[in-house]
């Protein structure tokens, strides 16, 4: 059941880091953890609120900060990254993809670890070559963190929902001029050119994803080759001029205080949608009505998927299901792009039994309909699973050019 | 031959000579030079996993992709996995894959004790050892192809530090414009993050997967009395670090490889000081005194350094 947004989701960023910290401290007790060393981007954002840049992954791995979180500590450790205005222990910046600063860093650590680096429990989420080559941390009885830190993202803080609402608001104004800017002969780049300045002028300066702009072929067959003999989306498309009456399907991420919008719509170039494309629209929404009917607190991931699937029965003569299949019918979002929870993914039915929705959960509802010869409607929108039903992030979007019956 | 193909020769033949039976690859830019593949790009680095394989005897590769949109021909679509959200899937393609079993040494191009985990499984007679430093061993000289790319990615860059320099308006509109011309000019994808701090700005781009970019300062010196004028000139085959150190002014600077992303070598006044300068390296040369700062994309040549960036502005 959903419930408008009543007021607005404001951050407030001491609480964002008190909380984000205490439920890691938390997990690393349950984890039986006596450190946590993290080289992961949104991993040493979640621990600090050090940023993460918005560039190439070359250069965010060349000199990027590293945190280390110690049990019971009241705050985090942060080399290198800028540690102005963040409540941590700064240390001097490594550059751990090189055998130098693997050196450093291995110094580092042994200093900021102290015996814990001598059989203690670390969990650790990634070890650059250097770092393997220079034997970082190889007296401490390490594991993997990514379970430490699937658990602690996985239901979000108040000001987490409050970091992805702004993010999925700030990218849909500036989708909002991108779409007039779509017009028959107008290129990619264009496109991406509006949407790249102005998400700079709605103050958000990490675009986290090649904006994707992808003219889709009418039938499957004239489109690029796939592994599941389906569609091919999101791809890699060059430079393409659009001409009137091309099927756009469009995707995007950016990133507002180190939380990932995710914009997801169908756009036709030039003229009002065919009733064969207005159909693939309304079957569209009466997947989403029934999905948004079916999230509450306590279902399981396979009766979103259930819901959401027997909504667009009577059009699937295949039987097939209401989204891609090398995608989701849900993913999550946060600190990464795609995070827990996955609903309707190649896990199958059985992960999808027996995992269920929780309150603080945020929900990417991105089903396609697709009819081929004619094309097909894909959109995105983002909810939060509340104690008692959902709430939208983003504060919505047109579907134009397509309309939603009255 | 095609580019990618001549790097992936290079590629085969320092792992054949390092004694790795098969690679497993995460790091997309190592994946772009092996494969020529245009996939996605995402801001960011990603976890450790494994997005392509190489088995260095027979050259067979299998690429982590959906779609033949963007995969050069030499890599058939029964070479292609699709995305998958399941970890035993990832076991089951790992362990089918011809080599695999019977692999000596696995290298890897980063690591997690996840991933070393399901590799051990997948190749238990193997040991799993570090790769990236063979692989971007082999990148560090560029061929003339690659040269030209990057002098590409730089024209496109240089579009950028233009607009954003003659924009009246505060840093964060001079951003703006600085982007929206880079994505006009032919990449919405940058390198490291733009840069406009009062005068300064510095910008840099991935076009088709090489890198370009450059610094300047809105009034500033001419390029010969530019803050890395000395250092350019001193980036010529044979010079070690040291010698570069001796070349650079008082205050920031930094040398590094320029290629498709940042590279080795990383020299600057904390690191470095061994490395030695080859022909046809790429070098992103920058540095700062007082208030002016610049940055050029320069290519060792066997005299006169080439600078790659234009030099306006």
């Amino acid at each position: 059941m959903s419930k408008p947004l009543t007021g607005t989701l404001e951050l407030d960023v001491g609480r964002l880091r008190r909380e984000r910290y205490a439920k890691l401290q938390a997990q690393m007790a349950a984890d039986g953890l006596d450190a946590l060393v993290l080289l992961h981007g949104p991993h040493v954002a979640y621990a600090t609120d050090c940023l993460p840049k918005a560039a190439d992954a070359t250069h965010v791995s060349a000199n990027r900060p590293v945190a280390v979180v110690l049990a019971d500590h009241s705050r985090p450790c942060l080399l290198g990254g800028d540690p102005d205005g963040l409540d941590v222990d700064p240390h001097p910046a490594v550059w751990p993809d090189i055998d130098e600063g693997g050196a450093d860093l291995g110094a580092q650590l042994d200093a900021i670890l102290g015996k814990t680096a001598h059989g203690g429990r670390v969990g650790i989420d990634l070890m650059t070559g250097a770092m393997r080559r220079t034997g970082v941390l190889s007296a401490a009885d390490i594991t993997d963190a990514a379970n430490t830190m699937g658990a602690v993202k996985l239901h979000k803080t108040v000001d987490e929902l409050a970091c992805i609402h702004q993010a999925q608001a700030r990218t849909n104004r500036a989708m909002a001029t991108v779409q007039e800017a779509l017009v028959p002969g107008v290129r990619r780049s264009e496109l991406a050119a509006v949407f790249l300045r102005r998400l700079r002028e709605e103050g958000i300066d990490a675009n986290m994803i090649d904006v994707i702009f992808q003219p889709m072929a009418r039938r499957m067959a004239d489109g690029p080759r796939t592994t599941t003999g389906h569609l091919a989306f999101p791809t890699w498309s060059g430079d393409p001029v659009y001409a009137e009456g091309d099927l756009i399907w469009v995707d995007a991420g950016s990133d507002y205080h180190g939380y990932a919008s995710d914009f997801g719509r169908t756009w036709v170039v030039g003229r009002p949608p065919t009733p064969a494309e207005q159909l693939c629209f309304e079957r569209w929404l009466a997947v989403m009505d029934a999905s948004y009917e079916a999230i509450v607190p306590g279902a399981t991931f396979a009766d979103v998927c259930a819901a959401a699937t027997a909504a667009d029965a009577a059009h699937q003569p295949h039987d097939e299901r209401p989204w891609m299949p090398h995608f989701y019918l849900v993913h999550g979002v946060g600190i990464e792009s795609a995070e827990m929870p996955f609903l309707g993914t190649d896990n199958g039915p059985d992960f999808d039994a027996a995992h269920a929705l929780a309150p603080g959960m945020v929900l990417v509802l991105e089903p396609a309909i697709w009819d081929d010869g004619t094309g097909g409607y894909r959109a995105e929108e983002i909810v939060a699973v509340t104690d008692d039903g959902w709430i939208p992030l983003g504060g919505g979007h047109p579907y134009d050019p397509f309309e939603a019956p009255t | 031959m095609s580019l990618h193909l001549q790097r992936r020769t290079r590629a085969v033949d320092a792992l054949a000579a390092a004694g790795i039976d098969m690679l497993v690859a995460g790091r997309q830019d190592h994946i772009n030079y092996i494969t020529g593949a245009h996939q996605l790009w995402t801001a960011g680095a990603r976890p450790f996993g494994p997005v392509c394989t190489l088995n260095v005897a027979t050259g067979e590769i299998f690429l982590l992709s959906t779609w033949d949109e963007g995969v050069p021909e030499d890599i058939d679509l029964d070479h292609l996995h699709g995305i998958t959200w399941n970890g035993a899937i990832i076991y089951q393609r790992l362990a089918a894959n011809p080599g695999m079993a019977a692999a000596q040494r696995v290298g890897v191009d980063a690591w997690s004790p996840g991933m070393a985990g399901l590799l051990s499984a997948v190749a238990p007679n193997a040991e799993i050892v570090p790769a990236d430093d063979i692989l971007l061993r082999a990148r560090r000289t560029k061929l003339p192809s690659e040269v030209d790319a990057i002098r590409a990615a730089c024209a496109v860059a240089a579009e950028a530090a233009e607009a954003a320099l003659a924009h009246p308006g505060t840093d964060a509109q001079r951003l703006a414009v600085g982007v929206e011309a880079m994505a006009l000019a032919g990449s919405s994808t940058p390198a490291a993050e733009p840069r406009a701090r009062g005068p300064v700005v510095d910008f840099s781009c991935i076009r088709f997967h090489y890198e370009g970019g450059l610094g300047r300062t809105a009034g500033g010196a001419p390029p010969e009395a530019r803050p890395h004028a000395a250092l350019i000139a001193a980036c010529v085959p044979g010079a070690t670090g040291h010698d570069l150190r001796q070349a650079a002014p008082d205050g920031d600077w930094l040398i590094r490889g320029s290629g498709m992303g940042f590279e080795p070598p990383v020299i600057n006044p904390h690191y470095g000081k061994s490395e030695v300068l080859e022909e046809h390296m790429v070098l992103s040369v920058s540095a700062a005194t007082g208030a002016e700062y610049a940055r050029d994309t320069v290519l060792v040549t066997e005299s006169t350094p080439e600078i790659l960036s234009s030099e306006e502005p």
